[in-house]
C-alpha cells in the first residue's frame, strides 16, 4: 500500500483534521496563555521604568536648585531611589514560561545591601504554581508523545489481528514497506499539523517572524519538536516490531510515556536537590539578624566614637552626611558577612544544573523540554545570569553613592545624567541556538537507533 | 457467587507477572519519595525549632534599646513542619517559610523552597501524594481496564453468565477482587507510611492519617469503578484501554494546569508593584477619610484636654508612644485592606480550580488531601495570619511601654530584657482538623457525585451487558 493510499484512507477516517484542529487549538491557546503572561511582565517594568525616570528627573531638578534631600548621597542612595533591573522578556517568551512566572523578572537595586531584594518575589498563587504552567511546551513534551501514541500503538498489531498484514504480503507486497508506508502517513498528518499549529502559536504568542532573534529560535523550536515527535514515532514502531495484541502496545507506550516524561525528569530534579542541596534560607535568616546586629553595634560604637571627637559637626548637614556615612559602612559590612553564604546559594544552583545537564540524557522528555525553555530564555541558566548580572549592577550602583558619601560630595544634576544604568547583556543568539543541540543530537540518534532496529526486526516478522 | 468471582479475580491479579511488576514498581517509586520527604521533614522541623529558638533568644538578649529601636529590629515567625507534609506537601514549596515581624509593617512570607530547586520540579515533585494520586489510579485503570472486554472477546463472559452469575454479580466480584489485590499489593507502602507518622509525630496526626486513607481508598474505588464500566461497555479491549488511558491523562494532567492558568487569566494577582503603590497610596492618605496626621492631632487635643495641661511635655505619658500606636492603626487597616484584595484574587481563581474538580475527581481528591495533610493554602495563611497577629499584639507592647513609662520628649529612654521577655513568644498552633473538613465540602461533594454519576453508569451498563464481542 502506498503512502498516498493509506493517507486516503486515514482521510477518510478523518484523522487529518482530528488532528491538526487538537494540536492547533492546545497550542495556540497555550500561546496565548503565555502572552498573557509575558503582557503583564512587560507593562510591570515598563511601569517601572517610567516611574524610576520620573523620581530621578525629579531628584536632578531639585540637586539643581540645591534642595538639601536630592545633593545627598545619603539619602537618595540609601533611602529614595532604586534602580529597576529588568529581565527582558525575550521573542520565544510566549511559547515557553518555564521559570518565569516564579522567579524574580526584576530586582529594585539601591546602594543598600544586595540581601534586600535578591529574596524578592511576586505576590502569586502557590496552587497555580504548583500545579505548572499550560503552555506550548507541556504541549509539546506531554501531549504530542499522547497523539503519536493514540495514532500508532496498532500500528502493525491491529493488521496483524484482522489479517491484513498477511493479506498484503500474500498480494506480494513487502511487510516492512507496507508498515513503513502507514508510519509515513500519519507522521505527515502529525507533522503537517504539528507546523501549522507551531506556526499559528508562534503568531498568537507574538514572535517576531521576521527578525532573525525570533526566526532562528522558532525554527530549532520546530526541530526540537519535530525530533520529539520522531522520537516517539520510533519508539512505537520499536514497540510494534514484536508480535503483541495492541492493548499490550498501548500499555507498554502508556508506560514509557509516564517514565520518559513524568517519572524520570522528577527523579531528576530529586537527584540534584538532593545531592546537591541548597543551603538553608532559615539559617540564612538567622545569620543575616547576626551579621546586622553585630554591624549595628559596630556603628553604634564608631558614631559615638565620632560624634565625641568631633562635637562641632553634630546637626545640620554635615549630621546627616556623617550618619549615612554610618549606615553606609554598616550596609557594607553586612553585605561582606553575607556574601560568602549568598555565594553559596549560586554555587549549589550550579551544580545542581550541572547534574541535571548530564542526567537529562536519562530522558528525551528532560531534554527536550531543557532545549525548548533555553531557546525560549525561560530556563534556569539565563535566570541564573540575570542574577549575576545584577550583582555585578549593584556593585556599581552602591559604589556610585558610596564613592560620593565617603568623601562628602554633594550630587549635581550631571551627576544624575550619570547614573548607572542596567542593561541585560543576552547571551549570544548563537550561544542560545547552541544550547538545543544536545536535545537535538540525543533524539535524533534515539530515533535513527530505535526505528532501525524496528525496520530490521520488521524484516523478519510473523505476518499472523 | 460474588466471592467466588472476587476470588478469581483476586488470585488472577496477585498471580500476574505484569501486575506484580508494576506493583514493585510503584513501591519503589514510593519507597524513594517516602525516604527523601522524611529525611527532608526531619531536618526542616528540627532546624525551624532551632531557629526559633535562636531568634527568641536574640530577641530576649537584645541589650538596652528604646523599645522602638526593639520594634523595628522585630522578630521572625517560622512556620513548623508538620508530619504529614512527608505525604502531600502540598503547595509548600510554593510558600515562604519565615516572616519578619516588624515596625509598621506586614511582610509576605519569604524562603520559597521552589526558588532553590531546579526549573524540572516544574514537571512536578515526586511525593507520596503523587503516587496516590497519579500512578496508583493509573495501575488500577492498568489492571481492569481487560476484565469484561477481554472476556467477550474470548467468550468466557458468555460461559459465566449461562453458569447463572448475574451481571451485577459479576461487577461487584471484579471490583471486590480487583480492588482487594490493589489493597494488599500497597499494604507494604501504607504500613510503612503510617508507621513513619507515629514515629515522627506519635498519634496525635493518625484521625488525619486516616481520613487521608479512607479518601484515597475512596478515589481508588471511583477509579475501579470507572475502568470496569468501561471495560464492560467498550467495543474491545483496546478501546477500553484508550479511553481511559486519555481520560487519566486529561484528569490528571491536563485539566489541572488550563484549570489553573485560566483562573490566573480570569483574576489576575496584583503584581508586588501595584501592591505596594496601593499600600504607599493608603499610608499616606490614611483609610475613612481622615489622614493620619490628623488622627494624631485629634487625639492630642484629647489628651492635652483629658490632663487638663497645654504642652505635651506636661502629659504623664510619652506622646511618642501614641502616635506609633496611631500609626500601627492605620498600616494594620491598609495592610488589612491590601492583604484581603490579593488573597480575594487567590481565592477566585481557587473557585475557578475548583469549579474544574467537576471534570477531573484527581483535582477534588488533590484539594482535599492538601486540606488534612495541612499543606493547604489555607493553612498557609493561618500561618501568616497568625504572625500577624501575634506581631500587632508585641508592637502594641512596645508602643504602651513607651507611652506608660517614659515621658514626652525623652529620646533617651531605653527598656530592657524584662520587656523583652514579658513579650511571649511565637508559637504556631495548627488548625484542628474539623476546620479543613469543613473547607473541603466542594471538593468532598464533587467525589461523591463523580460515585453517584459512575454507580448510575456502573448500573446501566450491568444491566445492558454485551456479552458477545462484535
Amino acid at each position: 500500500m502506498s503512502l498516498r493510499q493509506e493517507l486516503h484512507l486515514l482521510r477518510r477516517e478523518g484523522l487529518a483534521p482530528w488532528a491538526l484542529v487538537t494540536l492547533t487549538l492546545l497550542l495556540v491557546a497555550a500561546a496565548l496563555n503565555g502572552r498573557a503572561l509575558l503582557g503583564v511582565q512587560a507593562r510591570t517594568a515598563a511601569a517601572l521604568e517610567e516611574e524610576v525616570a520620573q523620581t530621578t528627573r525629579a531628584l536632578a531638578d531639585q540637586a539643581g536648585r540645591g534642595v538639601a534631600t536630592a545633593v545627598s548621597p545619603g539619602v537618595v542612595g540609601y533611602s529614595l531611589l532604586s534602580e529597576p533591573a529588568v529581565l527582558p522578556t525575550t521573542p520565544l517568551g510566549a511559547l515557553a514560561i518555564g521559570q518565569g512566572d516564579l522567579l524574580p523578572a526584576w530586582y529594585p537595586v539601591s546602594a543598600r545591601g544586595a540581601h534586600h531584594f535578591l529574596a524578592r518575589s511576586e505576590p502569586e498563587n502557590p496552587l497555580r504554581l504548583s500545579i505548572g504552567n499550560f503552555d506550548a511546551a507541556f504541549v509539546i513534551v506531554w501531549l504530542l508523545p499522547l497523539v503519536v501514541i493514540a495514532l500508532t500503538f496498532n500500528l502493525v498489531s491491529a493488521e496483524r489481528e484482522r489479517g491484513v498484514l498477511a493479506v498484503a504480503v500474500a498480494t506480494g507486497a513487502s511487510a516492512t514497506d507496507f508498515i513503513l508506508g502507514k508510519v509515513a502517513a500519519r507522521a505527515a498528518i502529525v507533522f503537517g499539523s504539528l507546523w501549522v499549529a507551531l506556526l499559528a502559536a508562534a503568531l498568537a504568542g507574538g514572535v517576531p517572524l521576521g527578525r532573525a532573534a525570533g526566526a532562528l529560535p522558532l525554527l530549532l523550536w520546530l526541530l526540537g519538536a519535530t525530533l520529539y515527535g520522531a522520537f516517539w514515532f520510533a519508539l512505537a514502531l520499536f514497540v510494534n516490531s514484536r508480535p503483541r495484541a495492541s492493548d499490550q502496545n498501548a500499555s507498554l507506550l502508556a508506560g514509557a510515556w509516564l517514565v520518559l516524561v513524568i517519572l524520570l525528569p522528577a527523579l531528576t530534579n530529586l537527584a540534584a536537590t538532593t545531592v546537591f542541596a541548597a543551603p538553608s534560607r532559615v539559617a540564612l535568616t538567622t545569620e543575616l539578624r547576626e551579621a546586622s546586629e553585630e554591624a549595628d553595634r559596630a556603628a553604634a560604637a564608631s558614631r559615638d566614637q565620632y560624634f565625641f571627637d568631633h562635637p562641632e559637626m553634630q546637626g545640620g548637614d554635615m549630621d546627616r552626611t556623617a550618619y549615612f556615612q554610618s549606615v553606609a559602612q554598616t550596609e557594607l559590612s553586612i553585605s561582606t558577612a553575607m556574601a560568602p553564604l549568598l555565594a553559596q546559594f549560586d554555587t549549589q544552583a550550579r551544580r545542581q544544573q550541572s547534574l541535571v545537564e548530564v542526567l537529562q540524557f536519562l530522558s528525551p522528555g528532560t531534554t527536550t523540554w531543557q532545549a525548548l525553555t533555553a531557546l525560549a530564555g525561560s530556563d534556569g541558566a539565563r535566570q541564573r545570569e540575570f542574577r549575576a548580572q545584577t550583582l555585578a549592577f549593584h556593585e556599581r550602583w552602591s559604589g556610585f553613592f558610596r564613592e560620593r558619601l565617603m568623601r562628602g560630595a554633594t550630587l549635581t544634576p550631571a551627576d544624575y545624567a550619570a547614573l548607572p544604568q542596567f542593561r541585560f547583556d543576552e547571551p549570544s543568539l548563537g550561544r542560545t541556538l547552541a544550547r538545543a543541540l544536545p536535545a537535538v543530537a540525543m533524539l535524533l540518534v534515539l530515533s535513527l537507533l530505535l526505528g532501525g532496529i524496528a525496520i530490521r526486526r520488521l524484516r523478519r516478522f510473523p505476518v499472523v | 457467587m460474588i466471592g467466588i468471582v472476587a476470588r478469581k479475580e483476586l488470585r488472577g491479579a496477585l498471580r500476574d507477572g505484569r501486575v506484580l511488576a508494576g506493583a514493585c514498581v510503584l513501591l519503589l517509586l514510593g519507597v524513594v519519595a517516602l525516604a527523601s520527604a522524611g529525611a527532608r521533614y526531619a531536618s526542616v522541623s528540627r532546624e525551624r525549632a532551632v531557629a526559633q529558638a535562636l531568634i527568641q533568644e536574640q530577641w530576649t538578649q537584645q541589650g538596652e534599646k528604646n523599645p522602638h529601636s526593639a520594634a523595628h529590629y522585630g522578630i521572625y515567625a517560622f512556620r513548623p513542619a508538620l508530619p504529614l507534609s512527608f505525604f502531600d506537601p502540598g503547595v509548600l514549596s510554593y510558600e515562604g517559610v519565615s516572616i519578619w515581624l516588624e515596625a509598621h509593617k506586614r511582610n509576605f512570607a519569604a524562603g520559597r523552597p521552589a526558588d532553590d530547586m531546579t526549573a524540572l520540579a516544574r514537571f512536578g515533585e515526586l511525593s507520596l501524594g503523587f503516587v496516590f494520586q497519579a500512578l496508583v489510579p493509573l495501575g488500577l485503570l492498568l489492571m481492569a481496564y481487560a476484565s469484561f472486554s477481554s472476556e467477550r472477546e474470548s467468550g468466557t463472559l458468555r460461559q459465566l453468565l449461562a453458569s447463572g452469575v448475574t451481571p451485577a454479580q459479576l461487577f461487584i466480584g471484579k471490583f471486590l477482587g480487583l480492588g482487594g489485590a490493589a489493597l494488599l499489593l500497597l499494604a507494604p507502602l501504607l504500613v510503612l507510611c503510617i508507621g513513619t507518622l507515629l514515629f515522627a509525630s506519635g498519634a496525635t496526626w493518625l484521625p488525619a492519617a486516616m481520613v487521608l486513607l479512607l479518601a484515597y481508598a475512596f478515589y481508588g474505588a471511583l477509579v475501579l469503578l470507572l475502568a470496569l464500566t468501561v471495560s464492560a461497555r467498550a467495543a474491545s479491549s483496546q478501546t477500553a484501554l484508550l479511553a481511559l488511558l486519555a481520560f487519566w491523562a486529561v484528569v490528571t494532567f491536563v485539566v489541572p494546569r488550563i484549570a489553573a492558568d485560566l483562573g490566573r487569566i480570569l483574576q489576575p494577582t496584583p503584581t508586588a508593584g501595584d501592591f505596594q503603590r496601593g499600600v504607599d497610596a493608603d499610608l499616606a492618605t490614611g483609610l475613612g477619610g481622615e489622614s493620619p496626621a490628623a488622627m494624631v492631632e485629634k487625639r492630642r487635643s484629647q489628651l492635652l484636654k483629658l490632663y487638663k495641661v497645654e504642652r505635651e511635655q506636661d502629659l504623664p505619658i510619652n506622646f511618642q508612644g501614641i502616635v506609633f500606636g496611631i500609626q500601627d492603626e492605620v498600616s494594620n487597616a491598609v495592610y488589612d485592606k491590601h492583604f484581603g484584595i490579593l488573597e480575594r484574587a487567590i481565592d477566585a481563581q481557587v473557585d475557578v480550580f475548583e469549579a474544574a474538580t467537576v471534570l477531573s475527581p484527581r483535582m477534588a481528591l488533590a484539594l482535599l488531601s492538601q486540606e488534612v495533610a495541612g499543606t493547604s493554602l489555607q493553612h498557609q495563611r493561618h500561618f501568616e495570619r497568625g504572625a500577624e497577629a501575634f506581631r500587632r499584639k508585641l508592637m502594641d507592647l512596645l508602643n504602651r511601654d513607651i507611652a506608660m513609662n517614659s515621658k514626652s520628649g525623652q529620646a533617651d529612654y531605653r527598656a530592657g530584657p524584662d520587656l523583652w521577655r514579658s513579650t511571649g513568644e511565637y508559637h504556631f498552633e495548627p488548625e484542628p482538623l474539623g476546620a479543613s473538613l469543613a473547607r473541603s465540602a466542594a471538593p468532598l461533594t464533587v467525589l461523591v457525585l463523580w460515585l453517584a454519576v459512575l454507580l448510575g453508569a456502573a448500573i446501566v451498563t450491568t444491566r445492558r451487558l454485551r456479552v458477545l464481542a462484535t
